[in-house]
């Protein structure tokens, strides 16, 4: 009996070793590099800490109120357009408007939507994707010099540019529900977008383009529940894109898909 | 928040800040356009303060001249030299220094007025009286 106590209490004891050994970590010499570091000033590394913190702080205490948040991930294809009205525009150069095509031409984008819902009532979405823009052009003035030209702007319109769009929308559930899984939706908003590309030589001239664009944002989404969202957004141009005297509005439609980040990552 | 709003500005401050020259942009846009091109006479336009007369030369054997990439000029009656194309006193010029077939020297400098892909119409003004080249690359 007393051995078998005695058994019990070294097993115990030998367990609870074995636990402690696993719990304690596994002393590794630090380097002197890293000894060294830790004394250190790190200014830099130091201030990016700052602001991290800094920045997680105050965007806890301005989006408290937006919960139930959801990434997803959304390409498509944009039809873009611009209406042009040259005012009194005036340069050396000369453009044929004879070749000029009045249409919307069609680009890309992607990018990634945050939706979400403001104080458990109203939904809403922010929207960060890169467009690749290719758009007509349809002039709403002309001149001529008859016989020699024909019909001329002395101002040509970019036709490709990438923007980098930033929306927010808000979001209106349609009560008509064909079946239980299915949702339609109408969105609103602003978006921002910020041209990245260079603009051509002909417009470098007089420096024609400008780097922000406001546009409002209109649409309808149909959410097949879980699966997939397809969309279909009119963007409205309502800053100018050029600057004065050139007045340039860039409208385009966009139809795309959208799908939840976790569902393909 | 100020630290955002910072980072924020500096952004758009550094979006903002590369912009090119524009007269630089305005002449190799104007090389772009006139060079490696054969331009030829299609109307001239005599215009003095009480009287504008042209004359047409679409359909008939015309003066035509050659801007080169390599900044060389050479026209149909034997004339071969460089070009440079300049602005001055907010016009665009063509300046053109060159040698006649009988190896005279000559220097001549011609407006601009208007310069697309396909046509341009350049002028010199002597005396009040203006003359106007229309210049086509089609003929």
């Amino acid at each position: 009996m007393n051995i078998s106590k005695h058994l019990l209490v070294f097993c115990c004891l030998l367990i609870a070793l074995q636990v402690q050994a696993q719990q304690s970590p596994i002393l590794k010499k630090p380097s002197k590099r890293s000894l060294d570091s830790a004394f250190l000033l790190n200014p830099f590394r130091d201030k990016v800490q700052a602001l991290k913190t800094g920045v997680k702080k105050e965007l806890g205490k301005i989006f408290i109120d937006f919960n139930n948040n959801n990434i997803y991930v959304l390409s498509g294809i944009g039809y873009s357009k611009q209406y042009i009205n040259t005012g009194s525009y005036s340069s050396f150069f000369n453009y044929d408007l004879q070749s000029n095509k009045s249409t919307f031409k069609p680009g890309y984008f992607a990018g990634f939507r945050v939706d979400g819902m403001y104080k458990e009532k109203h939904l809403y979405s922010f929207a960060f994707s890169l467009n690749k823009i290719s758009s007509g052009a349809s002039y709403s003035n002309s001149t001529s010099l008859e016989p020699f030209i024909g019909n001329f702007s002395r101002f040509k319109a970019d036709d490709q540019f990438l923007h980098l769009s930033i929306a927010a929308h808000y979001k209106k559930l349609i009560p008509f529900t064909p079946n239980d899984r299915t949702l339609f939706y109408v969105v609103a908003g602003p978006s921002i977008d910020t041209r990245l590309s260079r603009q051509t030589s002909d417009n470098l001239v007089n420096n024609n383009y400008r780097r922000f664009l406001l546009r409002a944002d209109i649409g309808i989404e149909y959410e097949n529940k879980s699966f997939y969202t397809l969309f279909m957004h009119y963007k409205q141009g309502v800053t100018s894109f050029t600057k004065s005297p050139v007045s340039t509005h860039l409208n385009s439609l966009e139809i795309g898909l959208l799908m939840k980040a976790s569902d393909l990552f | 928040m100020k630290k955002l709003l910072i980072v924020l500005c500096t952004s758009i401050l550094l979006l903002n800040a590369c912009k090119k020259d524009t007269t630089d942009s305005e002449i190799s846009l104007a090389y772009k356009m006139i060079s490696d091109k054969i331009w030829f006479l299609d109307y001239n336009q005599t215009i003095t303060a009480t009287k504008t007369s042209m004359k047409t030369y679409v359909g008939q054997s015309t003066y035509f001249i050659k801007f080169l990439n390599n900044f060389t000029t050479l026209d149909s009656d034997g004339i071969t030299g460089t070009y440079s194309v300049r602005k001055i006193n907010g016009k665009l010029q063509i300046y053109v220094v060159a040698k006649s077939a009988g190896t005279n020297a000559l220097e001549y400098v011609y407006e601009i007025e208007t310069l697309g892909a396909n046509n341009m119409i350049l002028y010199y003004s002597v005396d009040g009286v203006t003359t106007k080249f229309f210049y086509n690359t089609s003929h």
